[in-house]
């Protein structure tokens, strides 16, 4: 890898995610497991423990010979390894932009997350893509495990900056959809500062296509927190019109407002199945993969 | 509504500070790109007319604030206040201010009653000052000396202000204010109607009121008649009855400042004359000088007189004086130097300083100059009346001689010249040269001689002339009675009576018993000792012939009461006429027993004493009154060197001087004596031989009776006056004081200040709230 390959891979992410190699694995495997059947059955199976039969279990994973010895049903689990196609979305439009004081912006803070995903993705042997998007897609990587494509990931999330373009990420989405015809893992990175209706739709027709959705929604600390107070002239990125304001007069209305922005992402992802994550760029991005990755692995068990 | 404090009222734009602060916030805004704008805007549209609302209540609060302070300090009263100091346009407003020095009383270093009616008048005009749009005029007057108007219907309020700051301090005048008032009426009847207020400033001393404040009963008694006037009420009822006029009557003595409205009086100890106790003072002659006092307080009073002559070194003397008495301090002193000398008394200043001193003028002679003409020159010298002249006033000159006498440091107090008639007649003797002149017995004068006498006369000599069987009816009539115009202010008749033991002799009656002339006769056996001498033959005198000038002092007990002493003043002199002429005790044919010891020196030493004085006495004159005097020459650089307490400058007078009959000249009159004490005049006499400089000191002095601090209640001077009410601060300033919580609404406004300040606080924490 070279040296700027690595500006994404923040060597503490990666730090903190390599010693969780192994869990990371299996939270990858777990992505897999908890949302599809496996399309490798029988390659590959490593024996994982016993269980009692319960009616309806496949008679296949009957373990005989403690039926021979102790005439008891006892059904024999296996650690599964997946096949995965991990498509990653990452907005580039003009809103990504922002940064608050002394912060990362949105978009360099989502780039070092899809390049942190996409590493270990690839050191699992699965194949990742990367899709760069604004108002239409900008650039699409197609998912490979080769390390020939990590480069060309890294390469492209180097080269790649937000752009003084729109969010139109519905729009886009439904293209997406319409191209992705292996079924896969498909995690989005956006403000998603486009119509909620718009995002769903292009998250739900994703979804319906069989691909498991995470979404990450990554929000500014400024713009979950408005800690403004003076007077201030925002100027709005992607087009938007300026407006002078005293902002602690207009806190609570604001924090409401994408507070119910918020709701309504999250609910439609809850009621399409898709995974939502809210990421704030303060937040260390480690914490917030580990405790996403952790959360879903715990997810995964208890589905079992 | 109108303000009392109106420049405070600009502080009202103050009320552009919370906008200005609010645009500079604007312009000092930050610069932020903002990605979540919709949401922004969103939340801006919602909250939009809300926060505007806020923010618009929030700056009205605060503009409020410092525009309710301001007009709060600015004290705004309602109409019904202002109306006092006029409403309904332009307000003649005229102030009369006693300026008599009762009105310098200080107590306890408080400010004089003239003090505080200046200070109250000049907040009057910055009053008027800051209503310029009103256009009031003012007149301001003072009742001093006499009334002066400082300005007159002046509608430039500056010019009005500087004029009265410039105005000296109390004069030294004890006026009444009924001829200010007068002035100021006769001036209102003068100028068109309108809105008139009329403030009068005085101490409510008694005096000022002149006879207002008693009964009318009583006055009337004691006027004898019912056509009782009094000016100074008939004069406030005019003003009163005129349309649109308001009199306000403003006490400013010293009990209004402790509430007190029952009048009463105030201790003050005063001098009321410094005197001579002689009636001629002769250097090198022990004199006695006297200063009265008077203490008009009501506890025992212990004073210290001081007396100093032209400024030397002081006397002092310590006098008790019973509450309401008068006392004197008697000095026993001798002047060396014979002029006019200056004279100082003064005692211990107290509360009222303009009566603790008195100025006096003391003639100083060497001695009395006496030209005897004796008409009977050629007669036995020892029956001449130069023998019985010089044996009467100079009795030790007919032994030893004058320079003998001067080492001893004998001489006598008249220094007698005798000449015969001849040397009157031919202008050898002149009568100018001497104080007096007897013409003694004379038989004729011719004109040359009327006219030396005249003029001496008119310089202020003396003249005693003695009719007896040698004098010429017709020669007398024709060149001293000069038909009225002359000095003999009567016709001589015919001789009357008989020789010694050939008639009934009639005696003299005494017709003015405080006559000067008869000072000596004091006591009642004198007087019965004159009336007692007989008087054989006299001059009669046409009743009809006696002019208002002439003053018979003795009359004959004949059927006529033929006058036998009369006197007159005739220029600046003094004459008397004896009609029947003493004579030596040698001469058997004399017409009374007029030299008799007992009667001849005391009435003729009296007579001498009483012409040599000036027939007025030009040089103590009273505050107010003009300084002139005849000079025997045109006088010019007249300047005029004031006393200290009238700022001790010197002031020209170039008034041109008047003539006079006999060649002399009146002192162009110099009125400005507004304050006690001595006002020089210098000058050049222009003679024929040169200018010739000649300086005179004028003593001007109080009217004690102005010193009498007794106040008026305020009850009497309402009722005397027919006033609405007597006041302690001018209109405004009262109304304001009773009336603050009525028409001011400073108190109401600073209240609505607190309101909304604390309105601006619960606002701004409920935004802050809010918004936090």
């Amino acid at each position: 890898m070279t040296e700027a390959n690595t500006n994404y891979l923040d060597p503490k992410v990666l730090n903190k995610v390599a010693r969780l190699e192994l869990r990371a694995r299996m939270v990858v495997e777990g992505f897999v497991t908890g949302m599809h059947k496996s399309p490798f059955r029988g390659f590959s199976v490593e024996f994982a423990q016993h269980r009692e039969y319960v009616p309806g279990d496949d008679l296949r994973y009957l373990d005989w010979k403690i039926y021979g010895k102790s005439d008891r049903f006892v059904i024999k689990q296996f650690e599964e390894e997946t096949n995965l196609r991990a498509h990653l979305f990452l907005d580039q439009s003009e809103s990504m932009n922002y940064a608050h004081d002394g912060g990362m912006s949105k978009f360099d803070y989502s780039a070092t997350a899809v390049a942190s995903l996409a590493y270990m993705i690839q050191q699992q042997a699965d194949a990742v893509g990367l899709t760069l998007f604004d108002e239409k897609v900008c650039k699409q990587i197609p998912p490979s495990n080769t390390r020939a494509n990590l480069g060309n990931i890294f390469q492209s999330l180097e080269a790649a900056k937000a752009r003084s373009e729109k969010t139109k990420i519905g729009t886009v989405l439904h293209e997406l959809s319409s191209h992705l015809r292996q079924r896969g893992m498909v995690m989005i990175f956006s403000d998603l500062f486009d119509a909620p209706e718009q995002v769903l739709k292009g998250l739900r027709e994703i979804a319906q296509r069989g691909h498991d959705v995470v979404v990450f929604h990554v929000l500014d600390k400024d713009e979950v927190e408005f800690p403004f107070e003076r007077m201030t002239l925002f100027q709005g990125l992607e087009q938007m019109p300026e407006l002078l304001v005293d902002p602690k007069s207009l806190r609570d209305a604001y924090l409401a407002e994408i507070e119910t922005f918020q709701d309504a992402i999250k609910k439609g992802c809850l009621q399409n199945r898709i995974d939502y994550v809210r990421v704030v760029n303060s937040q260390p991005l480690d914490v917030v993969l580990t405790s996403y990755l952790t959360a879903r692995a715990a997810r995964r068990k208890r589905r079992k | 509504m109108q303000f009392l404090n109106p420049g405070l009222a600009a502080g009202a734009l103050l009320f552009a500070v919370p906008l200005i602060i609010h645009l500079l916030n604007r312009q000092r805004h930050k610069r932020r790109d903002w990605a979540a704008m919709e949401f922004l805007l969103r939340a801006y549209q919602k909250t939009r007319n809300r926060l505007r609302n806020e923010n618009l209540l929030l700056l009205l609060l605060r503009c409020l604030i410092p525009i309710v302070l301001a007009l709060a300090l600015a004290r705004p009263v309602l109409q019904s206040v202002a109306a006092l100091i006029g409403q309904g346009g332009s307000v003649h407003h005229i102030v009369v201010l006693d300026q008599s020095y009762s009105m310098g009383v200080q107590r306890d270093a408080t400010q004089s009653p003239s003090e505080r009616g200046r200070a109250m008048v000049a907040r009057l005009l910055e009053r008027l000052q800051s209503s310029p749009e009103r256009a009031d005029k003012v007149t301001l007057v003072t009742a001093g000396v006499r009334p002066r108007f400082v300005v007159q219907k002046e509608l430039n309020l500056t010019l009005a202000k500087a004029l009265w700051q410039e105005l000296p301090r109390t004069e030294d005048s004890a006026s009444d204010l009924a001829p200010a008032l007068i002035q100021v009426a006769q001036a209102l009847e003068e100028s068109e109607g309108g809105n008139v207020q009329i403030y009068v400033l005085s101490d409510l001393q008694k005096r000022s009121f002149g006879k207002a404040l008693e009964s009318p009963t009583t006055a009337t008694a004691r006027e004898a008649g019912p056509e009782f006037v009094d000016t100074l009420r008939d004069t406030i009822e005019g003003l009163r009855a005129r349309e649109g006029t308001q009199v306000h009557w403003i006490d400013l003595g010293p009990l209004a400042e402790q509430g007190q409205k029952v009048g009463g009086t105030i201790d003050n100890v005063q001098l009321t004359g410094l005197r001579c106790d002689q009636p001629v003072a002769l250097s090198r002659a022990p004199l006695s000088i006297v200063a009265t006092l008077k203490n008009r307080g009501a506890a025992r009073a212990t004073t210290q007189v001081t007396l100093d002559v032209d400024g030397g070194e002081p006397v002092r003397k310590q006098v008790q004086l019973e509450p309401g008495a008068e006392g004197e301090a008697e000095f026993q002193i001798t002047l060396r130097e014979p002029g006019r000398r200056r004279l100082r008394a003064s005692i211990e200043q107290d509360q009222l300083e303009a009566d603790d001193e008195w100025c006096t003028v003391l003639d100083v002679r060497e001695r009395i100059r006496v030209l005897v003409v004796d008409g009977a020159a050629d007669d036995d010298p020892l029956k001449t009346q130069g023998y019985f002249w010089r044996g009467m006033l100079d009795p030790a000159d007919l032994g030893s001689r004058t320079a003998e006498r001067e080492l001893a440091g004998e001489l006598g107090m008249f220094d007698v010249t005798v000449v015969d008639t001849l040397a009157l007649l031919s202008g050898q003797s002149e009568p100018i040269d001497f104080d007096v002149t007897v013409l003694a017995d004379v038989d004729r004068l011719n004109e040359r001689a009327s006219d030396s006498l005249e003029r001496s006369l008119r310089a202020g000599k003396g003249l005693l002339v003695t009719l007896g069987r040698r004098a010429d009816a017709s020669s007398y009539d024709l060149q001293l009675h000069a038909a009225g115009e002359g000095p003999m202010p009567f016709r001589l008749g015919s001789v009357s009576g008989g020789a010694q033991g050939s008639s009934t002799p009639r005696s003299p009656s005494i017709q003015l018993p405080n006559h000067q002339t008869l000072r000596e006769f004091d006591e009642e056996v004198y007087r019965e000792i004159l009336q007692a001498i007989p008087v054989y033959q006299w001059y009669t005198t046409p009743p009809a012939s006696l002019t208002d000038r002439a003053e018979v002092v003795l009359r004959l007990s004949d059927p006529d009461q033929s006058p036998l002493l009369v006197t007159t003043t005739f220029g600046d002199g003094r004459a008397a006429f004896l009609s029947s002429a003493p004579g030596s005790e040698y001469d058997g044919q004399r017409w009374n027993r007029l030299d008799d010891p007992f009667v001849a020196f005391p009435l003729l030493h009296g007579l001498v004493q009483w012409l040599l004085l000036p027939a007025q006495d030009a040089f103590h004159v009273e505050v107010g009154a003009e300084l002139t005097c005849s000079l025997p020459a045109r006088p010019s650089e007249i300047e005029v060197l004031l006393p200290e307490r009238a700022s001790g400058k010197k002031l020209p007078i170039t008034a041109e001087p008047r003539a006079l009959p006999g060649g002399r000249y009146a002192l162009p009159p110099f009125s400005q004596t507004t304050m006690a004490g001595f006002y020089t005049v210098e000058l050049q006499l222009e003679r024929d031989t040169g200018k010739e400089p000649w300086t005179q000191s004028f003593a001007v002095h109080i009217d004690p009776e102005e010193g009498a601090l007794d106040y008026a209640a305020y009850s009497d001077v309402i009722q005397a006056l027919s006033l609405d009410a007597v006041l302690t601060a001018m209109p405004a300033e009262t109304e304001q004081a009773a009336s603050a919580g009525d028409d001011e609404l400073a108190p109401s406004l600073l209240l609505m200040t607190l309101l909304l300040i604390l309105g601006e606080a619960a606002m701004a924490r409920y935004v802050s709230v809010r918004r936090s």
